[in-house]
């Protein structure tokens, strides 16, 4: 096979696979991939635009030296066995020049990169100096004073904790607690608050911004504003054990009024002798009570109902969640089979609880009132 | 009138002895390094069959093949038998056959710690794949092994001690190894070599085994601290009294500097191969050299840029990210010497400079992502997804695995006095360099999609399925290609179809092509004089009476 043909080909298969990211990157990004470039908070668009930037900066450095490469692997190919070529064994002039060639470029990219770091913090926080509001988030050698006006600045702080392998939201400013999905209002300051309970995890929602690892025994800030109404994925990013794959988490934005109706709603229903459900009917009724006597009220807390249970998500608003134990859709015939056998779930701590039908059919009647 | 017969003296080469006792108690350096390279190859097909399970298992959303435990494992053994049992055992064996060679030694300086540092490192990989054959399995706490889920609460399993206890064995191996090799270049070149006058081969050698000196034992003492908190209830990495983070910095102290020790002699053997197959001088020796030890120097200074997710003080933060894209500017230098070095010259596109084009051309990407990972704002949404998992394959496959091939059939004739098959050998370096962009590129679309790495499964809403099963095609057709590999040894060895090697088959001009193919045991019956860093031309080239036009 000639050269010729074989560079030829080469370039095609460049050419190729560029047009073939081109067009299926955009199209993936619209099959509601959770992309950091589809941003919904400064913070992320900040990161997003930066990285454009440095995407572009890339595409040229990488045709310009892809280029060259290609370009002396033709030109310079051997022509005759006994060619004996000029002996240049170096040019210092050229070598400084393509030494501060990349040390520019580095500098541009380390430039722009601090300027995005200067900027992203809470629009709330701009009177704090941005050291101020670093020592904050990380906390480090901060006054009791900064870490007060950093969190006054704040609209609504949670605190997140992880565990493997789900996600606990506390509503540090309302007192109460749900999991799996995360209700925003749009538009406000959201401070979280995150920490861990057991092994290293990562909160992560792309468009929201980065990652942020949490520890236990350490409490790690992150936040974000989100800037329209819709829903917000995200994976745990930070290795946890056999169910890593299985620790979603979710932001849902709501409007601010429709937040707040929601947030009073939760309010109410975890008042230590609220009742979940109004008016209910005798199969949830009965539901109710297999919930209870089954154990399930040990781990997991429903309104005023074993309102110190933890060990499990709490179920207040379980019937609003798009899905069951991180594993699969929120359906009726998909939380039969996960109280049947939670093991499903790698490494789940729920146990299999026997249980008969017409009580099955209770506990399912009961668990979707709670809305 | 008698005759008197003088015996001559049998020539000795080494691996023609079949004797297993011969190889097990051998000190020859040259018998070593070909053991590390076997004992790496075979770790790497072993490695490579952990990597077609995962992309087999994530081809399609669902588990279908494995558990997810199972698979914890299976990237868990990938990664760390790649790593320090395929390149790092490579570049360790490599470095014992043609170092010696190359400064025109006898012998590596201390053969016996040789030949313990070898066999420390096949029974510290023994010891870490046996984990696969008790109970619980091997470990499963990712390369990286963080506690609190590496710790004996969270990964009970007695695979993760066999992980530690290896890998303490390989980084003894690697100090051991790191200590021979530093003596013997600095005290049995040949007469005449001075310090700039190594081939720069040895050189990256030199800077790679410097650093294994300064790192590893950061890592065994990582190791350390991370079994006595799993046997004996001390509480380094404790969350209430110690700090898991810490268990962080000291790894990535070692395992930052690691990708250099991995990538360093891969640089070499590309300045050595590129002059050679150009009919030219290295563009800038002092500068490759001075870049060279530049990038082990700073690759000490950055490894932070691995943590960026920690929650660490945003000032640390930027001054790490200061250290990290600095990299980019001896790396850039040696990119441009090398293309100048082409450029010009009298290119002999053999498989040998084939290999070292495919690491120049896809190492180039592995350079430009991680600037991307340097810049921490990019850092924070780029850690830990599938664009990492892109940007590490094209920097250690692109990177060092094309290095390690082009090393294979560069030095093949002088390793074993046989040339590899060169049409084979294109047809492996196309399926190759085809399989691999098809199998990691996607990887970076799928990291800006929102893949994270290290999951055996994915929601099929997300739109990620179509990148993994592009991807998992492409992981066979790497693996085909490595077939075809070892149909070229079979096929040259094992047929016998294997065209003779002469001492100097590529016209290369340092020492160990002064030798026959393969060397005799003792390497050399006499040495050129070392007149610069290209002995052998000057030789030829003085000998023939050829004037060069010569520009400095």
């Amino acid at each position: 096979m000639s050269l010729r043909r074989i560079v030829r080909r080469q370039l095609l298969w460049l050419g190729g696979v560029i047009m073939l990211v081109g067009m299926l990157l955009p199209n993936a990004v619209a099959a509601q991939s959770p992309s950091p470039l589809d941003p919904a908070s400064p913070n992320a668009a900040l990161i997003a635009n930066l990285y454009w930037i440095v995407f572009w900066m890339s595409v040229a450095v990488f045709i310009l030296v892809e280029g060259l490469l290609i370009y002396s692997a033709i030109r310079f190919r051997r022509r005759s066995d006994d060619e004996l070529p000029v002996q240049v064994h170096g040019n210092n002039r050229m070598e400084i020049a393509w030494t501060i060639g990349p040390a520019l470029i580095a500098i541009a990219v380390f430039v722009l990169a601090w300027q995005v770091m200067l900027a992203d913090r809470p629009p709330t926080a701009a009177g704090l100096s941005p050291v101020s509001v670093a020592s904050v988030c990380f906390n480090n050698d901060v006054t009791p004073e900064e870490a007060a006006a950093f969190l006054a600045a704040s609209t609504l702080t949670i605190e997140i904790v992880g565990q493997q392998w789900w996600w606990q939201y506390n509503y540090l400013d309302y007192n109460f607690t749900t999991a799996a999905d995360l209700y925003v209002p749009v538009g406000d300051v959201v401070v979280l608050q995150i920490t861990s309970r057991d092994v290293a995890h990562a909160w992560w929602i792309p468009q929201l911004g980065g990652k942020q690892d949490l520890y236990p025994g350490a409490v790690t800030f992150s936040w974000f504003q989100v800037s329209r109404p819709g829903v917000f994925e995200g994976n745990c990013t930070e290795l946890c054990g056999a169910s890593h794959a299985y620790m979603p988490m979710r932001v849902v934005a709501l409007p601010p009024d429709e937040f707040d109706a929601w947030a009073q709603a939760q309010v109410a229903k975890n008042q230590v002798n609220a009742i979940a459900i109004t008016n209910p009917s005798p199969q949830v009724q009965q539901g109710e009570q297999v919930f209870v006597q089954k154990g399930c009220v040990g781990c997991h807390a429903v309104g005023g109902l074993g309102i110190n249970a933890q060990a499990g998500p709490n179920l207040s608003n379980f019937a609003s969640r798009r899905q069951i134990a991180g594993i699969m859709p929120n359906t009726e015939d998909n939380l039969r089979s996960w109280i049947v056998n939670p093991s499903q779930k790698p490494g789940a701590r729920m146990p299999a609880i026997p249980i008969a039908p017409d009580e099955m059919d209770a506990l399912i009647a009961y668990l979707d009132t709670l809305e | 009138m008698a005759t008197i017969s003088v015996p001559q003296p049998k020539q000795t080469i080494p691996w023609t002895s079949r004797g297993i006792m011969s190889w097990i108690t051998t000190v020859d350096h040259k018998k070593i390094g070909w053991m590390y390279i076997a004992v790496s190859f075979l770790f790497f097909i072993i490695s490579g069959l952990l990597a077609l399970l995962i992309r087999a298992e994530l081809s399609a959303p669902g588990m279908q093949f494995v558990s997810t435990g199972f698979y914890n494992q299976l990237f868990t053994m990938h990664a760390t038998g790649m790593i320090f049992l395929f390149i790092i055992p490579f570049f360790a064996g490599i470095g014992n056959f043609i170092v010696p060679l190359q400064i025109g030694a006898a012998d590596m300086a201390f053969p016996r710690i040789n030949a313990l540092a070898l066999w420390l490192a096949v029974f510290g990989g023994l010891t870490m794949f046996g984990g696969f054959f008790f109970e619980g399995g091997a470990a499963a706490a990712g390369w990286t092994s963080y506690p609190p889920l590496s710790n004996a609460t969270y990964s009970p399993s007695i695979g993760q001690d066999f992980w530690i206890l290896g890998l303490q064995l390989i980084g003894i191996s690697s100090i051991l190894g790191a200590v021979n090799f530093l003596v013997t270049v600095a005290n049995m070149r040949a007469p005449g070599m001075t310090w700039r006058k190594i081939p720069l081969f040895t050189w990256s050698v030199v800077t790679a085994q410097g650093m294994v000196l300064a790192a590893t034992p950061m890592l065994t003492g990582a190791l350390t601290m991370l079994l006595t908190d799993r046997q004996f209830g001390t509480r380094f990495f404790d969350a209430a009294q110690g700090d898991p983070r810490l268990w962080q910095h000291m790894f990535w102290f070692y395992s930052h500097p690691a990708v250099y020790i991995m990538i360093l002699p891969a640089m070499g053997i590309v300045s050595e191969i590129l002059p050679v197959f150009s009919r030219k001088p290295i563009f800038g020796y002092f500068a490759i050299f001075v870049s060279t030890v530049l990038i082990g120097v700073l690759g000490f200074t950055s490894w932070l840029h691995h943590m960026f997710t920690i929650g660490s003080n945003p000032v640390v933060e930027t001054l790490f990210m200061a250290t990290t894209i600095i990299i980019a500017v001896p790396t850039g230098l040696k990119i441009f010497n090398w293309i100048a070095t082409m450029w010009g010259g009298s290119l002999n596109l053999k498989t040998p400079l084939v290999f070292v084009i495919g690491f120049l051309s896809m190492f180039l990407i592995g350079g430009i992502s991680g600037i991307f990972q340097a810049a921490v704002p990019l850092a924070k949404q780029l850690h830990d997804t599938y664009w990492v998992v892109g940007h590490i394959h094209y920097v250690l496959f692109g990177g060092s695995v094309f290095g390690i091939f082009a090393a294979y059939y560069y030095w093949w004739p002088k390793m074993t006095g046989r040339m590899l098959n060169e049409r084979i050998g294109m047809w492996q370096f196309w399926t190759m360099f085809i399989g691999m962009n098809i199998t990691f590129f996607p990887m970076h679309v799928l990291g800006m999609l929102g893949m994270p790495r290290r999951y055996a499964d994915y929601a099929e809403e997300y739109g990620w399925t179509f990148m993994n099963q592009i991807a998992t095609f492409g992981a066979f057709l790497v693996a085909f290609s490595t077939l075809l590999f070892i149909v070229n040894v079979i096929y040259v060895h094992g047929f016998n179809k294997g065209e003779r090697a002469n001492d100097n088959p590529w016209e290369g001009n340092t020492l160990e092509w002064a030798t026959s193919s393969p060397p005799p045991e003792h390497n050399f019956d006499r040495l050129p004089p070392i007149t610069s860093d290209r002995p052998l031309w000057d030789l030829r080239i003085r000998k023939l009476g050829i004037q060069t036009k010569d520009v400095h």
